[in-house]
């Protein structure tokens, strides 16, 4: 294949900006001109697990938000008269040790779940890209200091934050997305100083510092956008890892106070009722947090075929 | 200082005394009936809880009593035995350590028997103590015939010996029960007429039953022949004397009894008058054998060769090792309460072990919630919405006794007053509507009741709550446990209904140590504490639940609860004989809801192989009692 349009400078990774590319020509026919988003989309449609997992993500966020419109129940008050039911017609999945209904109970304990892995994935890849690209662009002493405070960092385990943080003050949802956005930057920072130490040696790169472009101009038009897929993938699995910690510190009994809940304390709950048969509050729950874990990384792997050259079609 | 407590199955345990019992001629009764095929007990004990599981019949043993054998049991999760001397520091004040401790060395006095509260004097060194003196001077005679291992007599110079290592170990700062104030503080001296009596003068006059049963259970005879010497190879003496020869000796018995190492080859450990002493011991598992006492002179000599004690990690690893045959005496997870039938078709024998404890949420009167906790109707609206009787039935699976006060609806114990034996504020929605009415609330925004007669007369507010105020209260509780999470958040909605706003604070246990209490300091962010199981125990070292250690004047455990009511009724139980004294401070503190009464949780789920009789009844004070037990064929 080859390329007409304007001479531009060719970038590694991911196309800058959703503007319209050079119209491609394959075996001497004229393409139709293709968008950036279009382009992206024809690529990650390509990655059937991808796919699925886009389709499972959005069937979790509709069950979440809009289910509980549909399925009215109250997730407030108890009611132990109808503790540890089996699933019935009254209650579709049963219900919890307090009598609440185990499927309402799933709905709203997927909103927090979901809140919780989308936010600490966006903050902690926002922060954790900007830091380790100052970081790795800088260099020196710069470098140095900003690296070995992300190590003391790292030693430091997350749950120690939470239970540290619940002793003192009220834990709540915007808090705990901000606890565990802490600990999680930490992991993206380091990749990404490492990949900007690579690309600030590049060719276009000392090419467009030596046309005079100021430190802030390379990183926010050659850097960053360099780094998007590499940050991509990353961020997929710091949401998938978010949700698996956020179930953890529920599963401590340290996420948000009651009438509250989400999947991870619903498993907590459901262990500890294990071998008493209620599998309705064990299971669905499982399934769900291992369904939204698996859907988030396929999906990465999907943005990352699209953030992959090699792997576009032109 | 007695300390706060935790249920049996967490890893913290507070203070949970109980005592080597060993009931002798129980034992017999309960061998000659199982003879003819039964051994089931029907006396005291959990019999005649309302909601107590098959409690009333007991358990059926079939078969014929067998001399001999060794029986096992396992204790609570993260429990372990590893103090050996029974002078404990506050890091070992535990029940299942003195449980231990007390089968090898017999208190004075011991607390509790198969079912009974109190002191049973029958298996006890001490008769029955002697007031004298407008009750300033107490005399007690040993009982003839006890003798250490060494063959050597028991006598007072045992009990001096003993006074003089608690006074050491007080000034110390490592005796766990000493209180300020008590004993050896309220004594003026003792002396020793002769080898089988002495006597103590008191600074001034006791209640007879309180003394006995808060004070005198203290005490516990130990070997002075043996013990009295500064190093392991230095000579027996009557070095503990003087004061510092006192700390001399204190200090070496103490660093032998951290010596875990040594526990089963130290010379020390041996010579013991109880019926039990110490055969082998493992410093990393805790496992602990015990054989019997072959130069026992007491009452009750054991049935059993001896018995082990297994420590687990797990509920998962102790009921595997009870399958498995390893444990004969274990226990079933409250969680897993719905398997007790399928393991008694498997032929265990499944019993609820009710305890003589309480459990009381505490109220934070000298936190940010203190003006509205401090309201005495707002605090009888908050025991109006506990449904005690449902908790019990829907959460905890029958697997609870109702707690009305200090001590808890213990069917057949005298040490209940009879005004704790129904709920003074029964589950009552409309009730606590009515009271907060009454008071000056009414519905405010977001269904949350707000003040709206601000002031101190009795149809206001109260002291210190101002117009507008919301009545909202932070409610801290330990997380963990489903069945506790569960009668939270009913009562949190029962609150709800009335217009009362509980925010719920979930913390683990081991937090909830460090925060709940008096405030300051700490974080002073709860109004209520909830901890999960039992508040407060009673038994080896506090028999009379007369209210004084947990409610008195600066107390800890009742979040700074001050009444001046309340102080001079406890004050009474130490100086009455008669008990309604104990009965008055009960009730009134009942009535006062010093602290939320909650229903009390069962000891546990008793899972006992076929084979293994004479463990019930159980005792109230959580302790074992191997010595009544034998095994049939």
């Amino acid at each position: 294949m080859t390329t007409q349009g304007s001479p531009q400078m060719p970038t590694q990774g991911t196309p800058q900006a959703p503007t319209q590319l050079p119209t491609v020509v394959a075996d001497s026919e004229v393409a139709t001109p293709t968008s950036v988003w279009r382009l992206a989309m024809i690529t990650f449609t390509e990655n059937r697990l991808a796919l699925i997992g886009l389709i499972v993500l959005v069937l979790l966020i509709l069950f979440s938000f809009v289910g509980p419109l549909v399925y009215h129940t109250n997730q407030v008050a108890t009611n132990l008269i109808n503790e540890n039911l089996p699933p019935s017609g009254s209650h579709l999945l049963g219900t919890t040790p307090e009598g609440r209904d185990e499927l309402g109970r799933l709905m709203i304990g997927g909103r927090s779940t979901i809140e919780v892995g989308l936010g600490v994935g966006l903050l902690a890849t926002t922060f954790g890209l900007v830091y380790g690209a100052i970081a790795g662009f800088a260099g020196g002493i710069v470098d140095v200091v900003m690296m070995r405070f992300v190590d003391a960092l790292l030693s430091i385990p997350y749950l120690f934050f939470v239970v540290l943080l619940a002793a003192i003050v009220q834990v709540n949802l915007l808090m705990l997305i901000l606890v565990l956005s802490m600990v999680s930057w930490l992991s993206t920072a380091r990749l990404v100083r490492g990949e900007t130490l690579s690309l600030r040696t590049r060719d276009f790169v000392v090419a467009s510092q030596g046309f005079g472009a100021r430190a802030r101009q390379v990183i926010a038009r050659h850097i960053t956008p360099n780094l998007l897929g590499v940050v991509v993938v990353n961020g997929t699995l710091k949401v998938a890892d978010a949700i698996l910690a956020f179930a953890s510190v529920a599963y401590l009994g340290l996420g948000p106070a009651p009438p509250a809940t989400n999947w991870g304390e619903l498993i907590s709950t459901g262990i500890n009722n294990l071998f008493d048969g209620y599998w309705w509050q064990l299971w669905p729950a499982g399934v769900l947090i291992v369904a939204i874990v698996l859907a988030v990384n396929v999906i990465g792997d999907g943005l990352s075929d699209v953030v992959e050259v090699r792997l576009q079609k032109r | 200082m007695l300390s706060r407590t935790s249920r049996g199955h967490s890893a913290l345990r507070g203070w949970r005394r109980a005592v080597s019992g060993f009931v002798g001629c129980c034992a017999v009764a309960v061998v000659i009936s199982a003879c003819g095929g039964s051994s089931g007990g029907s006396s005291g004990g959990t019999s005649n809880s309302p909601t107590a599981h098959s409690a009333s019949s007991g358990p059926v043993i079939k078969g014929t009593p067998v001399k001999g054998g060794v029986a096992s049991y396992a204790l609570p999760i993260g429990d372990d035995f590893s103090w050996m001397l029974p002078l404990e520091n506050q890091a070992n004040y535990e029940d299942y350590e003195s449980n231990v401790e007390s089968g090898m060395w017999r208190p004075l006095y011991v607390a509790g028997g198969a079912g009974t509260t109190g002191i049973n004097y029958p298996i006890s060194i001490g008769q029955k103590p002697v007031f004298s003196h407008g009750n300033t001077v107490v005399t007690v005679t040993l009982n003839k015939g006890w003798k250490w291992s060494d063959g050597k007599p028991v006598t007072s110079a045992d009990v001096r010996f003993f006074f003089e290592l608690e006074a050491a170990a007080v000034k110390a700062g490592k005796y766990a029960p000493y209180v300020a104030g008590e004993m050896p503080d309220d004594i003026a001296s003792v002396s020793y007429p002769n080898a089988q009596q002495f006597v103590v003068h008191l600074k001034r006059a006791y209640s007879p039953a309180w003394f006995t049963g808060n004070q005198l259970t203290w005490i516990y005879p130990l070997p002075q022949q043996a013990w009295d010497k500064t190093c392991a190879t230095c000579k027996v003496g009557d070095n503990a004397a003087t004061p510092s020869g006192a700390r001399s000796v204190f200090d070496f018995l103490y660093k032998s009894s951290q010596s875990l190492a040594t526990y089963a080859t130290n010379g020390l450990w041996k010579v013991v008058d109880g019926p039990w002493v110490i055969k082998s011991y493992d410093p990393t598992t805790y496992h602990t054998v015990l054989a019997a006492n072959s130069h026992y002179t007491g009452p009750g000599k054991p049935h059993l060769a001896g018995y082990q004690i297994y420590s687990f990690s797990s509920d998962t690893a102790e009921l595997d090792a009870l399958r498995s045959g390893v444990v004969d005496f274990g226990y079933l997870p409250f969680s897993d309460a719905s398997q007790a039938s399928q393991f008694r078709s498997q032929g265990y024998n499944v019993e609820p072990w009710t305890y003589f404890y309480n459990e009381a949420v505490e109220f934070g009167y000298t936190g940010p919630w203190k003006a509205l906790v401090g309201q005495l109707y707002i605090r009888q609206a908050l025991q109006h919405l506990v449904n005690q009787q449902l908790y019990i039935q829907r959460t905890l699976h029958g697997y609870g006794i109702p707690d009305y006060g200090v001590a808890p609806d213990y069917q057949g114990s005298n040490l209940v007053a009879p005004a704790l034996r129904s709920n003074p504020y029964p589950y009552s929605v409309s009730a606590a509507k009515q009271l907060l009415t009454a008071h000056g609330w009414a519905k405010g925004s977001g269904g949350v009741d707000h003040c709206v007669r601000p002031g101190t007369a009795a149809n206001e507010c109260g002291a210190g709550i101002p117009k507008g105020q919301p009545l909202s209260i932070s409610l801290m509780y330990s997380t963990g446990s489903p069945s506790f999470q569960a009668q939270i958040e009913a009562f949190q909605t029962s609150a709800a209904q009335v217009g009362f706003s509980l925010p719920l604070d979930p913390q683990t246990q081991n937090t909830m140590y460090s925060i709940a209490g008096v405030c300051p300091p700490g974080p002073c962010k709860w109004g209520i504490a909830a901890y999960n199981g039992f508040l407060w125990d009673f038994g080896q070292y506090q028999i009379l639940p007369g209210g004084g250690n947990q409610f008195g004047k600066g107390n800890y455990w009742a979040g700074g609860y001050n009444s001046p009511t309340a102080d001079a009724l406890i004050a009474a139980v130490h100086d009455s004989s008669s008990s309604k004294a104990l009965y008055a401070a009960e009730t009134y503190l009942s009535k006062d809801v010093a602290s939320l009464f909650w229903p009390l949780p069962d000891n546990e789920i008793v899972l006992a192989k076929k084979n293994l009789a004479g463990w019930y009844p159980l005792n109230p004070y959580a302790n074992y009692q191997v010595s009544r037990w034998y095994m049939v064929k």
